[in-house]
């Protein structure tokens, strides 16, 4: 094999792993981003939201009262609902299912009545403001459920609960 | 107690928390910048805000962040301006094909990996206010990334610059960053534009027009700076300010542009020229301050943003360990078949793929740009910076396993030197 030849296979071999190990995988890139056209999100519903009414049972409870502000920070179909002050915060790890949120309330000292209670609430994006509707049920039949609606607060001043 | 008083004691706690963790892993032969990110999570809600929150809300009060972020922002600048300087096209020049092939490979492989573990991502931990594309794309980006401070590091420590394994890697590193980089551009530029002031047009224009101002306009005329270099001797005062403003100005245009000021930054210290004694002489005057006290203060701020607690339940912690298995099949697997195939041994394409997989500090700044427009979520964030940690970790111990550091001082010993590497990498690790 003389230098030239060597020179020109090597050339062609180049070519060859640049359109096999680059090209292709390229090609798969654009099948992906094709495919995902079609995947579906979970709906947004990070931010700040203003509780507007609590009713039902023994009504406001700890941190859960009309003007409080419920921070969401969301991760995919993994929401957290932060209300409270300093000191007094309760998180409530929820999950997003369409526009359905569901989780337990952890046990706090803010509400012990509310310890264990189920949460499930709604999302309606199609009102403007977007509104929340939820229910606590407290656990094991401890009390009535407790009723609340909220609003999601604009972009401005949803601060740092904004999560996604 | 009052901001600037709250500043200077947030500042003094992430320098020793900085050094004294960097020292710890240092002992442990691990680089000392992972040490460094290590301790801001540590000061973070990870560990700070779960163990003692109380300590954590007085030392990080929410209304203090403002100027801790704003620190760590200029520090950050400085280092991509210093990362940006490092990078020599000539590294390319020379290494032949091979090199060609291997950093090619070694973005698009973990890119294309990455992208399409966002479809089974997406539904699962994005929302429908991010497009698929831009939450792929920066999937990609986020995966194909190299650290290439920290492997320059790596390689200069093991005696690995002057072997062809290592000649390579920094070459293909390289391209790595800059490719991830412009990458990136393009997917902030995407996820910002339904909200952006500005037209995406003007965006792309304006980024197109910097680019050929910086290469074009400004490059000659930093080449009369090293001139005036070589005959003083020096970088001077006068110098080094007209240098900063470059950077400032730099940063400015791309963020006003709506790209990101960091890759202003990053531009700025591209177009520098390479010479070896002005690329020495500058980062004298600008390392030690950068990565002793500004860079730890943007780990701090990534540490404040790393939420673990929210890596909760078998689910999230399943997530996370399928993006570290595609991370490390895409950067450490692609590298390597590319290397073996282009006719490295499989000991030296192994290395070169322990090493490319290094993310480092590199990975946090894209994780965070992320995070701040918005593509990824606080949870995800979490995942990756855990990725970044395990991919960095790994490094030192399977490369002692590779390639032993004995074996390779007694190759070197066999071996005549091959041309002499440029100016001392950036000391970050």
């Amino acid at each position: 094999m003389t230098p030239e030849t060597s020179g020109r296979l090597s050339a062609v071999r180049t070519l060859a792993l640049y359109a096999g190990l680059v090209g292709i995988p390229i090609l798969g890139l654009v099948a992906v981003l094709h495919a995902g056209q079609r995947l579906q999100a979970p709906p947004s519903v990070g931010g700040a939201w203003r509780v507007e009414s609590v009713d039902g049972g023994a009504g406001e409870c700890g941190p859960l009262a009309r003007g409080a502000v419920l921070a969401v920070s969301q991760s995919g179909v993994y929401v957290t609902l932060a209300i409270g002050g300093e000191g007094d915060i309760v998180s409530i790890a929820t999950r997003l299912d369409g526009d359905s949120l569901t989780g337990t309330v952890p046990a706090t000292a803010a509400c012990p009545r509310l310890d264990g209670a189920r949460l499930v609430a709604t999302v309606d994006r199609t009102s403007a403001p977007h509104r929340m509707a939820g229910r606590v049920v407290p656990a094991d039949g401890r009390g009535a459920a407790v009723g609340f609606t909220a609003t999601r607060l604009p972009v401005e001043a949803r601060g740092a609960g904004a999560g996604h | 107690m009052p901001n600037l008083l709250t500043l200077l004691v947030q500042v003094a706690a992430v320098v020793v928390a900085a050094r004294a963790v960097g020292w710890l892993f240092r002992r442990v032969r691990q680089p000392q910048v992972m040490g460094e990110m290590v301790a801001g999570i540590l000061l973070g809600p990870s560990l700070l805000g779960w163990a003692a929150p109380g300590v954590s809300a007085w030392l990080f009060p929410p209304d203090s962040l403002g100027a801790l972020s704003a620190l760590s922002q200029v520090g950050l600048l400085v280092f991509m301006f210093l990362v940006g300087l490092e990078l020599d096209p000539r590294l390319l020049r020379d290494r032949g094909r091979a090199a060609l092939v291997i950093s090619h490979v070694s973005i698009v492989a973990p890119f294309v990996l990455g992208a399409g573990l966002a479809l089974y991502l997406y539904p699962r931990l994005s929302d429908d206010g991010v497009p698929f594309a831009g939450f792929a794309l920066f999937m990609g980006a986020a995966m194909s990334v190299t650290a290439f401070p920290v492997l320059a590091r790596i390689l200069r420590e093991r005696g690995l610059l002057r072997t062809r394994v290592g000649a390579v890697t920094i070459a293909c590193a390289a391209v790595d960053d800059v490719t991830a980089w412009c990458i990136l551009a393009g997917v902030v530029v995407l996820v910002r534009s339904g909200g952006a002031e500005l037209p995406l047009w003007v965006t792309i224009g304006g980024s197109l027009a910097f680019a050929g101002a910086m290469l074009w306009g400004v490059r000659p005329l930093l080449a009369r700076m090293e001139h005036t270099f070589r005959r003083r001797g020096s970088v001077t005062q006068d110098m080094l300010a007209a240098i900063l403003l470059l950077v400032l100005a730099a940063a400015w245009t791309t963020e006003w542009l709506g790209v990101h000021a960091l890759f202003g930054a990053f531009v700025a210290g591209a177009v520098m020229p390479k010479g070896e004694g002005f690329v020495h002489a500058l980062n004298e005057k600008l390392e030690d301050v950068t990565v002793v006290l500004l860079l730890p203060l943007f780990f701090a701020f990534t540490g404040l943003r790393t939420a673990f607690g929210l890596v909760s339940g078998a689910e999230m912690w399943g997530y996370t360990a399928l993006i570290v298995l595609v991370a490390v099949a895409g950067k450490f697997g692609g590298s390597a078949l590319a290397a073996r195939a282009t006719g490295m041994s499989w000991r030296e394409a192994g290395a070169l793929g322990v090493l490319m997989n290094t993310r480092g500090l590199m990975e946090l700044v894209i994780l965070n740009i992320g995070l701040d427009i918005g593509v990824i979520s606080p949870a995800l964030f979490a995942m990756m910076v855990l990725m970044a940690l395990f991919t960095t970790f790994m490094t030192s111990p399977l490369l002692e396993w590779i390639l032993p550091a004995r074996q390779i001082r007694a190759e070197a010993a066999a071996r005549p030197a091959p041309q002499v590497d440029k100016a001392p990498p950036l000391s970050v690790a």
